[in-house]
């Protein structure tokens, strides 16, 4: 039965190319296109010709706006690149982040990016397409050097008040105490601008961050660098949110990012953002 | 105006001109107050202005931002329409509940029952993506009858029309209260002399009832848009670009939180003086006839 709807799908898009060849599909040029991923789509979504995606513009450098107010990002190029693979124009909203699940949900969009972490409770919900590792890191001051990542014992770190890092900053202060060594200091900013202005200042070692964003951060504040390394066992994959009934679609981005990866561009995506160690294997996306 | 002057215009009181002039004893305790808040005034104003903290140049580079304006456009309208309509289905309401039909009674209770009791987060997101429910907007004979014309929901629901829903319903419950209240509070006599005047039923509530009740409806009234102009800002959550997502888009680029909750604040307080403007005239002219006109206060 799957495999009868596939080989229907597969021979729509057979006839939608020929009429593309032709002329008469409105779609200039097939450049770029991976055929295969593009037949995998549903019916209605290749018909459209847009890919809506759901998003939240409020966690740079995933997903921003620029200045003029266009969606700018990682999750946004890479969702550009994916979406030209299947033919197809990325039309992006900006809600906030608890809608844009029960807006993939409901239909109301193909797929949602917003740095989601892929886990078990997710995927009961809806289907997650992994694109990205994001490792801990830390924001040092410019020009300091011997902070070693993985061995913060005796350091001062700085945290922002009610963050993730604070849980983390704790476990690895116990893990020093529980080796002995000296534990970890920590002093707290009310706000993430504050905290990376107080470690561009001098105070503190450095400030724990997810890699990407220690990288966006160190581009946009010229006193501050991110530590070579990553913190060890600490790793967050990201998917791509798309809906769990809508397997054609789930299938037709994993062939776009299969060819993604093959022909480089998917690296050169992180690598513009300056994440290029965040990328995935396919076997870790195919998993 | 001599004392003089003042004795011959009173005539008969002449006599009495021997009388004291009257003046008020002096306030020091007024004085001191006076001394004491603009003392704090002046302290609060210095701290604000001379705290680095505050980037000052940050909130002036942004106050006029393209981004922003949008943004208080979008927060007006809203506003402004969400009140019209909350305003229309809370008259309606009110006078549900309180025309004495049973039927209507108890529609009335269980609009307000639901709306005022459903948090206006859920009303939006659920409005928003109405199509999870109902993935067609049909109009046709219910429980299986013929359908006459369908949109698919998704297209029909945009954010500011689950802006509008979401917001305006919840508006209406709390507006049926305000204008229940006001409409208790004109005393029955004003409906009987209406009636032996010959008025119907319509008359008495558009000519006679209703003017009097504006003078309890106008301030709550007033609160509610206050308290709405901010509470669009939560409309946001289904990708409508209002007053404070703008903001919030510009400090999530670069990080300056705090000067540009100071930029929205600015803009709030700004569209707030307006409405309290408004709102003064507006209860002026509804408070006609309830004041002597030597009645002022000095």
């Amino acid at each position: 039965m799957k495999r009868m709807t596939a080989m229907r799908a597969r021979l729509t898009g057979l006839a939608l190319l020929g009429l593309a060849a032709i002329g008469l599909a409105g779609h200039a040029s097939a450049q770029g296109v991976v055929d295969a991923a593009r037949a995998a789509l549903p019916e209605a979504t290749r018909q459209s010709g847009t890919l809506k995606v759901a998003t939240s513009l409020q966690w740079a450098p995933f997903d921003y706006a620029s200045e003029s107010g266009e969606p700018v990002g990682i999750d946004i190029s890479l969702m550009q690149l994916l979406a030209a693979k299947l033919g197809l124009k990325a039309e992006f909203e900006d809600l906030k982040f608890p809608a844009i699940i029960p807006g993939v949900q409901a239909g109301r969009f193909d797929v949602g990016v917003n740095q989601f972490d892929v886990n078990d409770e997710r995927r009961k919900i809806v289907g997650q397409l992994p694109y990205f590792n994001s490792g801990y890191g830390l924001l040092v001051r410019k020009g300091v050097t011997g902070i070693d990542v993985n061995n913060l014992c005796g350091k001062t770190l700085a945290l922002t008040q009610g963050s993730a890092q604070i849980a983390i900053a704790e476990k690895l202060s116990a893990a020093c105490v529980a080796a002995s060594k000296p534990e970890i200091e920590t002093t707290f900013y009310p706000d993430s601008a504050d905290t990376y202005l107080a470690v561009a200042n001098g105070r503190g070692d450095g400030f724990l961050t997810a890699r990407a964003v220690g990288v966006y951060i160190s581009k946009g504040n010229p006193k501050l660098e991110l530590a070579p390394g990553a913190l060890s066992g600490m790793n967050s994959i990201s998917g791509i949110i798309v809906g769990k009934s809508n397997e054609g679609l789930y299938k037709a981005l994993l062939l776009a990012m299969k060819s993604a990866i093959a022909d480089g561009s998917y690296a050169a995506v992180l690598d513009k953002f300056g994440v290029a160690d965040g990328a995935l294997t396919l076997e870790q996306i195919e998993k | 105006m001599s004392a003089r002057l003042a004795m011959d215009t009173k005539g008969p009181s002449a006599a009495m001109s021997k009388a004291p002039e009257i003046v008020d004893p002096p306030r020091f305790g007024r004085w001191i107050g006076v001394v004491l808040v603009g003392g704090v005034m002046a302290w609060i104003v210095f701290q604000v202005l001379t705290n680095p903290g505050f980037q000052w140049d940050v909130v002036g580079r942004y106050l006029l931002n393209a981004g922003v304006l949008k943004g208080v456009a979008m927060t007006l309208q809203l506003t402004v329409i969400v009140m019209i309509v909350g305003l229309l289905i809370g008259i309606v309401v009110a006078v549900m509940r309180m025309s004495g039909d049973p039927l209507l009674i108890f529609c009335a209770h269980a609009f307000v029952w639901f709306f005022r009791g459903t948090p206006v987060l859920v009303q939006l997101v659920f409005w928003y993506n109405l199509a999870a429910l109902f993935p067609a907007i049909e109009i046709g004979i219910p429980f299986g009858g013929p359908k006459f014309f369908e949109i698919p929901a998704t297209v029909a629901i945009s954010s500011f029309t689950a802006a509008l829903l979401g917001l305006g319903l919840n508006e209406g419950a709390y507006m049926a209260e305000i204008i229940r209240a006001g409409l208790l509070s004109v005393d029955n006599g004003q409906t009987e002399a209406s009636k032996a005047l010959g008025h119907k039923p319509w008359q008495t509530f558009w000519i006679v009832v209703l003017p009097q009740a504006m003078k309890a409806i106008v301030p709550p009234t007033g609160n509610q848009v206050v308290g709405m102009l901010k509470y669009t800002s939560i409309a946001s959550v289904v990708a409508l670009y209002e007053l404070m997502h703008s903001v919030e888009l510009i400090y999530s680029r670069t990080f300056e939180t705090v000067p540009l909750l100071i930029v929205a604040a600015l803009w709030y307080l700004f569209l707030v003086s307006i409405l309290s403007v408004i709102q003064y005239f507006i209860e002026k002219y509804y408070s006609k006839g309830w004041h002597r006109q030597d009645d002022r206060g000095v």
